[in-house]
């Protein structure tokens, strides 16, 4: 009964993703042209690496962070506008609606990298193909801290521009500062802070657990470990958090 | 002809003032554009095997930054159209032509005035070696600053549909900015692209903005500047002339 409750708000949360069709749109556009302009010419500039290979499971990881990153827009709206007094008048307990939330912002991340996901498959070497077995699994604990970490935001801040500009900042700041674009070698030569961010930044082991496996077929367990830790803290605390504001 | 410009000036007043509005808006922008060239610019740098890369992207970064603030006219209009504010201009006591130049110059201007932190931060990073040059180059930028508005315009004028602009906006974005010089020179492009990024106004002012720095420019700034105005007054025009059709009898949806 519980997990039936849970899934009917998994269903409303990934339909109400398809209602985004003109962002996704928008976000398509801009991760093919990112594959199929900027990556190819960038290839082109760059001799230490093979770019083109190099950088499409990080715009797969930058895909889902964004489209994982949607339920704290909509957990926002709900919270300022007090939407969450219909959700909770549904016989659901607070709990099962805010697992349901939290699993349907990763489930969204699931969808909408999954077309990149094959691409980045068709043009990478695969030397294992069994841990490819392993891939689905990593990037659902990296959705759901990506949306645990929205929900958090959302949860935090109240005001809607504030959420905003919040969600912009930390997103810049995520994606530049970790090895979706260029390998973490690089950060050595940048200045300290910047390196340690990256370091520390989930997206980062997301971005090389990623290719790790694509590309050298294997898997650093550490990165797992550390990527796991950060959904479960998230998760934990953006689940409280949000508690704490729909009893309100 | 003194009302004329007395409108006009107060037509672009308003959408200067308009800017206020967006504090947060341009804040981010310009943290944005900060961290383009702080992280991104500076760690592709390392990688690349164009020398001075940073300083070549970071010009270019500012004219997609000025590209992309040009842009924003659309939006306004639209959200203007959608809460019937488009009405409320029409019962003004302004010539309808007038009140649209103004737009169209407004959006020029405002988009140059919200650049203005990323611009002072590219000539302080870059240096200015004769301040001639770069007002020359200045005038490319300013071209397409108008051009771009009124591509928005046209595009907002023609579509009249929130969501249609939404996307149409989010595809140009994401192609015209990567079909250009703005992030790297075309000698590494592909022909096809390069093909492409030849007609495209971003590489000219690009170009023309870099060559006004004093750094390698594949354009002749002659023929970019020439460009750049064919553009600006090619879309200034059809801006207008649609923008003007189109606002009246409602169908904004």
């Amino acid at each position: 009964m519980v997990s039936s409750n849970i899934i009917y708000i998994i269903e409303r949360d990934v339909r109400q993703f398809f209602k985004y069709r003109w962002w996704m749109a928008g976000l398509i556009s801009m991760n093919l042209a990112d594959i199929f302009i900027l990556a190819i010419v960038f290839t082109n500039l760059i001799q230490r690496l093979k770019y083109f290979e190099f950088v499409l499971p990080g715009i797969v990881v930058l895909a889902l962070f964004a489209s994982a990153f949607t339920i704290g827009r909509e957990v926002s709206i709900e919270i300022r506008r007090k939407i969450h007094y219909y959700i909770l008048s549904l016989p659901f307990s607070d709990w099962e609606v805010i697992l349901g939330r939290v699993i349907a912002g990763s489930i969204r991340g699931l969808i909408y990298s999954s077309p990149l996901l094959l691409l980045a498959l068709v043009f990478s070497p695969l030397p294992n193909t069994i841990l490819l077995l392993a891939i689905p699994p990593i990037l659902f604990i990296l959705s759901l801290g990506i949306s645990s970490l929205a929900i958090f935001l959302a949860t935090v801040i109240k005001n809607f521009d504030a959420y905003i500009t919040m969600r912009g900042l930390l997103y810049f700041l995520l994606i530049f500062n970790s090895t979706v674009f260029y390998p973490l070698s690089v950060f050595e030569r940048l200045p300290q802070p910047i390196y340690y961010i990256a370091v520390a930044n989930p997206i980062t082991h997301a971005a090389d657990l990623l290719r790790d496996i694509l590309q050298q077929g294997i898997i650093y367990m550490d990165r797992l470990l550390y990527l796991t830790l950060f959904s479960m803290i998230f998760l934990l605390v953006s689940s409280f958090l949000y508690l704490k504001a729909i009893r309100q | 002809m003194r009302t004329f410009i007395d409108h006009l000036v107060l037509v672009v007043e308003r959408d200067l003032r308009m800017l206020l509005q967006y504090k947060l808006f341009l804040v981010l922008r310009w943290l944005w554009f900060f961290m383009q060239v702080v992280i991104f610019g500076l760690a592709i740098s390392y990688l690349v095997v164009v020398s001075d890369y940073i300083n070549y992207y970071a010009a270019g970064i500012y004219v997609a930054t000025l590209y992309s603030t040009s842009m924003f006219i659309a939006f306004d209009i639209q959200e203007e159209a959608e809460h019937g504010v488009v009405d409320y201009l029409l019962s003004l006591p302004i010539n309808r032509r007038v009140l649209i130049v103004g737009r169209a110059i407004g959006g020029g201007l405002r988009s140059i005035l919200a650049t203005l932190p990323p611009l002072i931060f590219v000539l302080i990073m870059i240096g200015v070696r004769d301040i001639l040059t770069l007002l020359y180059a200045s005038i490319g930028l300013l071209l397409l600053s108008f051009g771009m508005a009124g591509l928005a315009i046209t595009i907002v004028s023609v579509l009249k549909s929130g969501d249609k602009v939404d996307i149409l906006l989010g595809a140009i974005d994401a192609f015209i900015i990567r079909l250009s010089t703005v992030f790297y020179p075309r000698a590494f492009m592909p022909p096809y692209y390069s093909a492409i990024s030849v007609l495209n106004p971003l590489t000219h002012a690009s170009e023309l903005f870099r060559w006004g720095l004093g750094l390698p420019s594949e354009g002749d700034p002659i023929f970019s500047l020439f460009i750049l105005l064919a553009f600006m007054l090619s879309m200034t025009t059809v801006g207008i002339l649609l923008y003007e059709r189109r606002m009246e009898g409602g169908g904004w949806t």
